[in-house]
């Protein structure tokens, strides 16, 4: 069947105008913008692998669909190449981009280990004085609570006396260093790398009576890292480690879409994926990690399956408490969004399209006496958000903010009576878990009464304990039943295959057909995509 | 369920009572409604027809820097932006992707997907280095295995070869089909060839050509936007 096309003069002209359009946007550019057309099929096929598998058709594929055109077969050929790219491998490319721009899943520049008594780092990286090998890997506390100062060990092998004991030499800066041992890291097994030999010990009780698995322990610097570095977190390792935090989110909710089941099961898993790297994390170097505090790993210790760090093969496996609830719960989202109010701002956000903004003229001075309301549901302008903010933050009070420790309510009841005693005496050393985890901190005649008392459960009334006992998944459960999730979900795609927010009108007209469309269909993303690239409106472009 | 055993009988209320509590979606007219038309016995329209602006419609939008990386290597066959200066090649999308605004999640949350000056420049830069490589590449692969130039002998100037040459390409870069009967949407990309091949040396006529088009193609809007 002949087509006709607008000759190339007259569409190189256009796509001048357009460009022209968007860099200098004269009247006259928008007017020719916004005339919608229709595209072909062949275009139609680009924008469908564009968005479904993130790259151009290929030459054989477009000349398959001019063959069907030609054949008389395209109506269903179409609709049969959006299931096959559904179907296929590169759909990831789709699910994957579209939860990293919702979900913002990087935490590189956090502290996996604390850095001063875990983590290793080659000599060229502190105060390296030229001299001799700069890999050879050394940590900060070990040098200066057994060598006098913030040095490596000398760049020799290392030498015992007769009794076993390291032998180190008195250095004109005051320190004294030890040699080197070489050593098979648990990250490069098969391999060697050069330890200053304190830190390559493998001692099980510090020199202060704690184990050596724990912060407490390692804090001495007298530990070492334990059996082929084990305590221990090289750049090396970090670098195959931290990534995987985000395969991990990513991969609970490919699998979901992939399965075809219900997209609101990324909320609800109890179960997540382990490999290697995690599992090595888990065991070894979460319960040490205090900033941000892990401690307790999601999937428990003594629950974890036998896997060499380099295994970087995944496996599932359940988690501990109830409260978990998928990916609002998971490391990575706990990680990248630190306090309560971020991820609840951030679930909000991404799945409710509802987002917490300031109000119109913005807020009081601070100077205003409104303004020293301790409590943000009621303090002038804050309330504006925070009357809302503040109960969808407590479905996350359970998990420690600044990390992602389940606060267990037998470890962590609502009040503590030494940290109420602590905070009512003026110029007290309150201890640890008192500082962190509870209110120790009077600064309003008001807060009095939270003396002692779980942070979380400040200023907390009943339906927002119960939201707090019951975790994200309550929050979840919600916004299904109200239809909050679906529509936001439906509006979110419709963006990103649009290019463009839904006006006024279509979130009035269109938006609750398909939101309802989508409930009904059993929270079914991937169909919910091709419903999308199959309406009309999606062949039809606003130039 | 330790401690959440009453959560039990109101799940079950909630579901008998989903009915009644289901979420509320309205019923309108409009694109959503009905099911989903796929060409219903229409004939091809052909490109960029006309249509009434009230419609439902979607705006025109710039391939993101991952869809560019996966895409390239599709219409030339392979390659990549490759350089290597010095410590082993590296992949230029990669280097210059936050130059670019590709977001990482912590500084740039959301990607400018405006077809400003940055990726166009970017564009021009790649197109040179991936389109020379190209030519070179194509033109010492076995006809069986060329990917640019789909005629037998490479370095032919008959406007017959050329001419089936740029349609191909038409459908590799932009989607855009010619058909065999319309020589006048090839001309702007024909002309092209013939001044590019007409001032090089005879024996880099036709690569000069080749060359002209390929970054022709890969720098024109329609190659990144969709």
């Amino acid at each position: 069947m002949r087509t006709r096309s607008p000759t190339p003069r007259r569409r190189l002209a256009a796509a001048l105008a357009l460009w022209a359009a968007s860099l200098a946007g004269t009247a006259a550019a928008d007017e020719a913008c916004e005339a919608p057309v229709e595209v072909d099929r062949f275009r139609l096929l680009r924008q469908l692998s564009l968005d479904l598998r993130g790259r151009v058709p290929s030459e054989a594929e477009l000349r398959a669909l001019a063959a069907d055109i030609e054949a008389g077969a395209v109506d269903e050929s179409l609709s049969a190449r959006v299931d096959e790219m559904i179907a296929g491998e590169e759909f990831s490319a789709l699910i994957r981009r579209h939860h990293l721009d919702l979900l913002w899943p990087n935490i590189d520049g956090l502290q996996l280990v604390d850095p001063a008594f875990a983590l290793l780092l080659p000599a060229r990286l502190y105060q390296y004085d030229g001299v001799g090998d700069p890999d050879r890997l050394f940590i900060l506390y070990v040098g200066l609570t057994q060598r006098g100062g913030l040095v490596p060990c000398k760049d020799e092998p290392a030498e015992w006396d007769e009794e076993g004991n390291l032998v180190f030499e008195a250095y004109p800066d005051g320190t004294r260093r030890e040699g080197w041992v070489k050593v098979e890291p648990y990250w490069a097994p098969g391999t060697e790398v050069k330890v200053c030999a304190l830190e390559a010990q493998m001692r099980p009780i510090a020199d202060n009576g704690a184990p050596c698995d724990t912060a407490q322990g390692m804090f001495t610097g007298s530990c070492g890292c334990g059996p082929d570095l084990e305590r221990c977190l090289s750049i090396d390792a970090a670098l195959v480690l931290i990534p995987q935090f985000r395969e991990q989110i990513l991969r609970a909710i490919e699998r979901v879409v992939i399965e075809r089941r219900p997209y609101t099961d990324i909320f609800f898993d109890d179960e997540e994926d382990l490999n290697g790297p995690l599992v090595h994390y888990y065991r070894h170097l979460a319960p040490m990690a205090v900033d941000p505090i892990v401690q307790v790993p999601p999937v428990p210790v003594d629950a974890l399956p036998d896997r060499p760090f380099t295994d970087l093969t995944w496996s599932r496996h359940p988690r501990g408490p109830e409260e978990h609830a998928g990916i609002l719960t998971s490391m990575s989202y706990l990680l990248r969004f630190q306090t309560a109010r971020a991820r609840a701002n951030r679930f909000y956000t991404a799945f409710l399209c509802a987002p917490f903004e300031a109000p119109p003229g913005g807020l009081p001075s601070p100077d205003d006496p409104c303004s020293d309301e301790p409590d943000l549901r009621e303090r002038c302008g804050c309330n504006a958000c925070h009357a809302r903010l503040e109960p969808a933050a407590a479905h996350w009070g359970r998990f420690a903010e600044a990390g992602t420790m389940y606060l267990d309510p037998e470890q962590f009841p609502p009040f503590v009576a030494r940290c109420a005693e602590c905070a009512r005496s003026p110029g007290a050393d309150c201890d640890f878990i008192c500082r962190r985890f509870y209110v120790t901190e009077i600064g309003h005649p008001d807060e009095a009464p939270f003396a002692g008392v779980l942070k979380s459960y400040q200023w907390r009334d009943e339906a927002e304990l119960a939201n707090l006992e019951a975790g994200p998944e309550k929050l979840v459960r919600a916004a299904i039943e109200d239809g909050r999730l679906a529509q936001c979900v439906v509006r979110k795609l419709f963006e990103r295959l649009y290019h463009r927010e839904m006006t006024d009108e279509e979130r009035a007209r269109d938006l609750p057909a398909l939101a309802r469309e989508f409930h009904d269909g059993g929270y079914d993303w991937a169909a919910l995509v091709k419903r999308l690239v199959t309406m009309p409106g999606y062949r039809r472009m606003i130039r | 369920m330790s401690g959440r055993w009453w959560m039990v009988p109101i799940g079950v209320l909630a579901l008998a009572a989903c009915e009644e509590g289901a979420p509320h979606f309205a019923s309108p007219a409009g694109d959503a409604g009905g099911p989903p038309v796929v060409d219903a016995g229409r004939p091809d329209v052909g490109p960029d027809a006309a249509v009434a602006p009230d419609r439902l419609s979607r705006a025109v939008g710039r391939m993101t820097v991952e869809q560019l990386a996966r895409s390239i290597p599709v219409v030339t066959g392979g390659l990549r932006w490759m350089e290597d200066f010095g410590n082993g090649p590296v992949d230029m999308l990669q280097v210059l992707a936050p130059t670019l605004g590709a977001p990482d999640y912590l500084l740039v949350t959301e990607e400018n997907l405006e077809p400003g000056l940055i990726i166009a420049k970017f564009l021009q830069d790649a197109s040179h280095r991936i389109c020379a490589r190209w030519v070179e590449r194509d033109r010492a692969a076995p006809p069986e295995e060329r990917t640019l130039v789909h005629h037998e002998d490479w370095d032919s100037l008959e406007p017959a070869d050329v001419d089936r040459t740029l349609r191909a390409l038409m459908l590799r870069f932009h989607a855009r089909r010619v058909p065999e009967d319309d020589d006048a949407a090839l001309e702007p990309l024909r002309a092209l060839f013939v001044n590019a091949s007409s001032t090089a040396p005879p024996e880099r006529a036709a690569r000069d050509g080749w060359l002209a088009v390929c970054i022709a193609m890969m720098t024109d809007p329609e190659f990144i936007l969709y």
